[in-house]
């Protein structure tokens, strides 16, 4: 029955999706170009911030051990803060981008007898160096600094209902934006991704009880160090902007994926969502906000 | 040209971490078949339960035989009723009331550690005891005896306890001369309810035991030994008199973990039988059908590193006789007013 329900509830969020695409495209054709359709994908001047917010629906997948040698799956709820600044074209790392996203995701495991709700929250930062710039093109790449908590909560557990997973990384960033016109509809076609190469990763020993971490303060085992062979994470955004009147929408595929094995314990979390956002420029004040 | 080739290794990239991402989530690596929920179920445990050397000690228990012989009990035709027979007598070989089998009709289960031994508890001789007005305050039932003696019933330890209620409680019986607490037949619940309870019975910090966690898969693969320490309640009421803790075979999990607290505190004296146990704090895990077990993982231990899981010994062993039982009289909570009165005289 739950089962049933949950599928019911993916098919009518599913549905909810296309209108939210739909509506996204009637916007399209129904506002007036302005200037804005010269700046499509057109990469920031100094002072300058391109700020995007979007929502999406999707997919997750978790693998906990801690929690469960099995998988759930369900659905995810997300919403995201995108922001590209320039901060001086004289500078090695001329731009910064920054991308916050809470994610949301309700899971059951393929009978339908256990269910698992997750949450995370990330925060990536790049700093980008200009390496391809043509009136078509833009590649960026350059360091990242990111930051990474979750928590899942397993319902029928009893003494480890919960686990709560967070890293600390550098690592880095490539962004790519492709500006193109479609029967002369300006569009701009980005890719950005994040890779993390090493930090820190935090997870309890084994088989080690919150309860028992937290009543004893057995702390000391918690921290891991965390590196590409055992990644802690890795996103991926594809993304289409059209113009909309004075903004710009923007239609994106993201995905992330945490794959690591801290404290003796497997965990991969995969989410894949569809977003829908607006994109809006504007510039920064001189005193800096 | 090049930097098209780039954004399309990127889209690439995208596609094959979302194909990859949807292939890599295969789970445990038993199928969901008879076969493979038995293998899964006894490799779950072979490496997460913390008691193997301990039941192997106490009671024989070979793990390695012991899925030799439920495996030829496995076909893959069996009906999920026989699989789960089969399953749940399997954990039953441990003898471990921290380990069940939660099917979608029924729970495995082993509680010979309680019904092979008589219960030295009789809920009406209790009620005898409490009478008519006696007052309760969260999870516990308390009343004055004729003897001036307090007398505190907790059956389980399931609910928070509340340092306001515990001050009401022990302002109330704080003229007595003495206190009873009953535990027999509780069946444990929350260790943190019990670790308040106990920091009422010290005036110092004290060693009650130790804990550890599996850190491995191995059989003997635990982390160092943690200590367990219950600090005086600060800021409330703590009682000095003498208190007698009657507990028998029914007193389980936190109630056992609450007896081992009391064992070491000042004043304390055991009485009844032996109990129940239930050392080994439980987590949960998932077979490939859905059912779900628990087990004991991070075993405890008392204040001079003994195991606590068969249970604890009381400071004195006194039986429910029949002759008592049909005299409408509770030998234990006689035995424990004639301690306390006992300690009026000969502190």
């Amino acid at each position: 029955m739950k089962r049933k329900l949950m599928r019911t509830a993916m098919t009518v969020n599913f549905h909810f999706s296309e209108r939210v695409l739909a509506f996204a495209l009637s916007v399209l054709t129904a506002v007036p170009l302005c200037g804005q359709q010269s700046m499509v994908g057109a990469m920031p001047q100094q002072g300058e911030v391109v700020g995007n917010v979007s929502l999406g629906v999707g997919k997750a997948l978790t693998l906990e051990e801690y929690l469960s040698p099995r998988p759930y799956s369900g659905f995810q709820y997300v919403v995201s803060n995108d922001r590209l600044s320039c901060h001086g074209t004289d500078r090695l790392f001329q731009y910064r981008r920054s991308h916050y996203s809470l994610q949301y995701s309700v899971m059951q495991d393929d009978n339908g007898s256990g269910s698992q709700m997750h949450a995370k929250l990330d925060a990536f930062y790049g700093w980008g160096h200009t390496i391809v710039s043509t009136q078509a093109d833009d590649l960026m790449i350059g360091p990242a600094a990111m930051l990474s908590i979750s928590g899942l909560y397993n319902r029928r557990n009893s003494n480890n209902p919960a686990t709560a997973d967070g890293y600390a990384a550098l690592g880095f960033m490539a962004d790519n934006t492709l500006r193109f016109r479609i029967a002369g509809y300006p569009m701009a076609f980005q890719a950005t991704l994040y890779l993390p190469l090493a930090g820190i990763g935090y997870a309890p020993d084994y088989d080690q009880l919150y309860w028992i971490m937290y009543k004893n303060s057995q702390y000391g085992r918690t921290l891991h160090f965390v590196c590409p062979l055992n990644s802690p994470a890795f996103c991926q955004d594809l993304a289409l902007s059209v113009p909309a009147g004075r903004n710009q929408v923007r239609v994106a595929f993201n995905v992330d994926y945490m794959s690591n094995r801290l404290g003796g314990k497997n965990t991969r979390l995969s989410h894949s969502s569809f977003m829908v956002g607006l994109t809006h420029r504007f510039e920064r004040k001189y005193n800096g906000r | 040209m090049k930097k098209t080739i780039i954004t399309f290794l990127l889209c690439a990239a995208a596609l094959l971490v979302t194909v990859s991402c949807g292939k890599s989530e295969n789970g445990m690596m038993f199928a969901n078949t008879a076969m493979g929920n038995f293998e899964a179920l006894w490799h779950i445990m072979d490496e997460h339960y913390c008691f193997f050397d301990f039941k192997k000690q106490e009671l024989g228990v070979d793990w390695n035989e012991v899925h030799d012989r439920y495996r030829a009990a496995i076909s893959d035709n069996m009906t999920q009723m026989a699989l789960f027979e089969v399953l749940a007598n399997m954990l039953s070989e441990l003898q471990d009331g921290h380990v069940n089998l939660y099917g979608t009709y029924d729970v495995g289960r082993n509680w010979h550690w309680k019904t092979d031994y008589p219960s030295n508890y009789s809920k009406e001789l209790r009620d005898i005891y409490l009478g008519d007005d006696s007052k309760m305050a969260g999870l516990m039932e308390y009343t004055v005896l004729e003897d001036n003696i307090g007398y505190i019933v907790i059956e389980s330890f399931q609910s928070s306890v509340s340092d306001s209620r515990l001050d009401a409680v022990l302002h109330y019986l704080s003229l007595c001369n003495g206190l009873i607490i009953d535990i027999r037949d509780n069946g444990g619940g929350s260790v943190s309810s019990a670790e308040t309870l106990a920091a009422r019975f010290t005036n110092e910090k004290i060693l009650v035991g130790y804990t550890c966690y599996k850190d491995g898969p191995g059989h003997n693969d635990f982390s160092e030994l943690i200590p367990t320490y219950i600090s005086p309640a600060k800021n409330n009421l703590r009682w000095q008199k003498p208190v007698a803790l009657i507990v028998n075979r029914g007193c389980f999990s936190a109630a056992n973990d609450f007896a081992v607290m009391m064992k070491e505190m000042p004043k304390v004296r055991l009485i009844g039988d032996m109990t129940g146990g239930g050392g080994g704090m439980p987590i949960s895990s998932e077979l490939p059908n859905g059912w779900s077990v628990r087990f004991s993982s991070a075993p405890s231990f008392d204040a001079r590193g003994e195991h606590v899981e068969g249970g604890i010994d009381p400071h004195q062993q006194v039986s429910l006789t029949d002759s008592d039982k049909a005299r409408g009289v509770d030998t234990l909570i006689e035995a424990a007013r004639e301690w306390i009165n006992g300690m009026l005289v000969n502190p």
